[in-house]
């Protein structure tokens, strides 16, 4: 398993004793956990300009049977709310599958309970990003975004740790290969793309959504491919991009990896060691349903939680941090009972 | 533990991994009384979603770093069970009044003031379960523990033993806790006699293949055919004069009103008052006259040769054995594994012939009578009758089968006490549950029971179900003399 002492060290955050505990709403039957990623500086929307010869080109799938396919991905929620402030879960999954062998490994980093309020929060998220980055940063979040960026610190560390173990693999991340924006350090992503590549691995960014839009019709990128058929790709997107194009760290492609899959972006490095079009074909050969690579799928499902597990950390909060729970009372139902 | 739900006599008990509750436990509802018989799963909604994320990738392929304050409680509330008890009653406290306060069971609830959220439910301790029963529990108790969180040792009553049917499928343990209760009504100096079809009973009086036991002096084996006696082992025959000649007649086939049926009939009175063997019937027979008809004295003399030849007829100290063990108790075990159907049928006859007439003469005054698989040498018209006229007679029998499908339903409306061990066919739970000692949960609770385990019920639990694991009975060979295909290496 990978090294994570120092920054499991680094994600306590201690509350009063006592304090109460307004727990999110749960529902059983359904899974739980956000995983938003950056996909554009800072911002919001990118546009992309739409003046050029668009070249739809078909995708062979292929199956990297003897390549070893590593994903990653992470999870992170609120299990509810303390004065000033809230208690969140997180947890990681690295699922690997080795060259020649058809079963799946995983490895499971999590749940961690972190206790954030506007008192400890600056501490907590100085003491992570220190821990991750070898840096300070000036920008804190707020409150309502501080838990997405620390799970956004705590997933680039695995992937970085990842890109400097795994050799000669195929290394799937969910997100985009945006660099320099607050949560994503330039030199970071840049380092995790430059250890892969020395250790003979390819990387491939996988978002299924972005904020990147065609500049005229302000819809998103991903619609370059209605209408074309089969397992296909639209390359260049970069070169088009007008805000910043120096920030994203690899060509941007819009893909269909499966003939009735969705459309998805992904970005992969300029220096990776096999070219893109092989990286595609192997994406495309990796997809199952709705054209999502497996692994990165079962990455996101081992890492999110159940609602079971929701009421479980939520009890695990409350005797960790001593919090007395109070319920919310919805007056709603009590006002209006028909 | 929480209360969930009630349904009729059930209640449903959510209880967390920390807690520890099982089958056959007694809890404690405020002053409810109720028995877990079941325990299940508490069927979470999102629990399926749940497990099949987890065995997306197998739990061998899986390695996991979770926070050490968090981990004891992942997985706590998918572990989440719940326990299904059946009320029994409720803990009353009775003043014998002279100030003396004692807490006693009492069957049934007529007021249900249980609360889901104050309620508080603990296991009952099973010494105060069995003093509220009126049963005793010391270390020693040689029979059994009971199956609970905190076993205790369970002495049976052999008091209060009358109709019993101890049963379950083949290898649950029923015959070993034939022989344990057999042990303790030797113990209280009751005389039992065991008729044996299997040869289960045999080495009772050993403590190893060679070496006898303290039981030695209070066991006796009968064996038909056997031609010396050998250490416990004795042989067994029916004196004639002990017999009538309608028995002998019927053992032998001889309608009855015929011409050789007449003769017997004659013999009879001829000797009546006397000792008389079969050296004297082939006497009588063979005197053309007494038995001018040729025919029929070659009739006679052939029956008398078939008699003969069974070596079933012979002189025999049954009597005195049976008043001998009937002082100092024992046990007289009739071993019925070697011989046909048609001799045990015979000897069985003879045997509670025997029995009666000891009986109403009062020449004893109880007696414990085993029957294993019964259906094999009693027909149903006689096990009723053993359960109907020998208890007049002081004739207390315990049946010992693995189908109760095979007894007369009077056996189950006249049982007082119940030992099942484990069943898992439906229909022999059904047959069970005809006994109105127990209630169908409880005996489906029987398909759970490991080797051993058993619900007793009846008048030796004060009929209080009570589930038991039979302890191992140390210096007896309980093993009968069944062989293996292939022995053991």
């Amino acid at each position: 398993m990978i090294e994570i002492d120092s920054v499991e060290s680094a994600l306590s955050g201690r509350i009063p004793k006592g304090a109460t505990f307004r727990p999110s709403e749960v529902s059983l039957d359904e899974c739980l956990g956000s995983s938003q990623k950056d996909d554009v500086p800072d911002d919001g929307e990118s546009a992309v300009r739409e003046e050029w010869e668009k070249e739809i080109r078909p995708l062979t799938p292929k199956y990297p049977a003897e390549t070893t396919v590593v994903a990653i991905d992470s999870t992170g929620f609120a299990l509810g709310y303390v004065p000033e402030g809230l208690v969140a879960a997180l947890r990681a999954s690295v699922v690997t599958r080795l060259a020649g062998e058809s079963k799946h490994r995983l490895e499971r980093y999590g749940p961690y309970l972190i206790a954030l309020t506007n008192t400890n929060k600056e501490d907590a998220y100085q003491n992570l990003y220190r821990t991750i980055y070898g840096e300070s940063t000036a920008s804190i979040p707020d409150l309502a975004n501080i838990l997405d960026r620390m799970r956004n610190l705590f997933e680039r560390h695995l992937e970085s740790e990842v890109a400097r173990h795994a050799r000669d693999s195929l290394i799937l991340l969910d997100g985009s290969l945006i660099g320099g924006t607050v949560a994503n350090p330039r030199f970071f992503v840049r380092n995790i793309i430059d250890h892969a590549a020395g250790n003979g691995s390819s990387i491939a960014a996988i978002s299924k959504s972005t904020r990147l839009v065609l500049q005229r019709s302000r819809r998103s990128i991903l619609s370059l491919l209605e209408g074309a058929p089969g397992p296909c790709y639209v390359g260049g997107v970069r070169n088009h991009i007008e805000q910043q194009p120096e920030r994203y760290l690899g060509e941007i492609y819009v893909t269909r990896l499966t003939p009735c899959g969705e459309p998805f972006r992904v970005d992969l490095p300029d220096d990776a060691p096999k070219s893109h079009d092989t990286i595609l074909c192997e994406l495309s050969g990796l997809a199952g349903d709705y054209g999502y690579p497996e692994e990165l799928k079962l990455a996101h499902m081992t890492c999110v939680f159940s609602g079971i597990e929701i009421l479980e950390l939520q009890a695990a909060a409350t005797a960790l941090h001593g919090l007395v729970l109070k319920e919310e009372v919805d007056v709603r139902p009590k006002i209006f009972p028909l | 533990m929480y209360l969930l739900t009630k349904e009729a006599d059930d209640l449903w008990i959510v209880f967390s991994p920390q807690e520890k509750l099982r089958l056959g436990d007694t809890l404690k509802i405020d002053e409810i009384v109720a028995q877990v018989i079941d325990i299940q799963f508490a069927d979470l909604p999102g629990v399926l979603q749940h497990i099949l994320r987890r065995s997306l990738i197998p739990k061998s392929e899986t390695e996991e770093r979770i926070q050490p304050e968090v981990k004891s409680i992942v997985d706590s509330l998918a572990d989440q069970k719940v326990a299904l008890a059946k009320i029994r009653g409720r803990i009353v406290e009775i003043d014998d009044g002279r100030g003396n306060k004692t807490k006693s069971f009492r069957t049934g609830i007529s007021e249900f003031n249980l609360s889901r959220a104050k309620s508080r439910i603990e296991i009952m301790r099973q010494e105060e379960l069995l003093q509220a029963l009126g049963l005793k529990s010391t270390a020693t108790s040689e029979f059994a523990n009971t199956l609970s969180t905190e076993p205790k040792g369970y002495a049976i009553p052999a008091e209060r033993l009358g109709i019993n049917l101890i049963t379950g499928m083949k290898g649950s343990g029923k015959s070993y806790a034939a022989k344990k209760v057999l042990l303790e009504l030797i113990k209280r100096r009751v005389l039992t006699l065991v008729f044996d079809v299997n040869g289960e009973y045999l080495n009772l009086w050993k403590r190893s293949e060679n070496e006898p036991n303290d039981y030695m002096n209070y066991i006796r084996i009968l064996t038909p055919h056997l031609r010396t006696a050998q250490a416990s082992e004795l042989p067994f025959a029916i004196p004639l004069n002990e017999t009538s000649y309608d028995d002998f007649a019927k053992y032998l086939n001889v309608q009855e009103g015929s011409p050789t049926y007449q003769h017997l009939v004659q013999f009879w009175k001829q000797q009546s008052g006397k000792q008389f063997d079969l050296n004297d019937l082939e006497a009588y027979v063979s005197n053309e006259k007494n038995v001018q008809n040729e025919a029929v004295r070659i009739a006679l003399q052939g029956r008398v040769a078939v008699a003969k030849a069974s070596g079933l007829f012979g002189p025999s100290s049954i009597t005195s054995l049976i008043k001998e063990l009937h002082e100092s108790g024992g046990a007289i075990v009739f071993n019925l594994s070697r011989i046909s159907a048609w001799e045990r049928g015979i000897i069985v006859k003879y045997v509670l012939g025997k029995l009666s007439d000891l009986g109403h003469s009062n020449t004893i005054r109880a007696v414990s009578l085993f029957l294993e698989e019964a259906q094999l040498y009693v027909e149903p018209e006689n096990m009723v009758n053993i359960l109907t006229r020998m208890r007049h007679v002081g004739v207390f029998p315990t049946f010992i089968t693995n189908d109760p499908r095979t007894l007369p339903d009077e056996v189950f409306t006249l049982l007082d006490n119940l030992i099942a061990f484990a069943f898992r066919n439906e229909d022999e739970l059904r047959q069970l549950a005809k006994s109105g000692l127990i209630d169908t949960g409880t005996v489906n609770a029987l398909k759970n029971l490991e080797n051993k385990q058993c619900v007793a019920v009846g008048s030796i639990t004060s009929n209080y179900p009570i589930f038991l694991e039979v302890k191992a009975q140390p210096g007896v060979v309980m093993g009968g003399e069944s062989r293996k295909l292939v022995p053991s290496s």
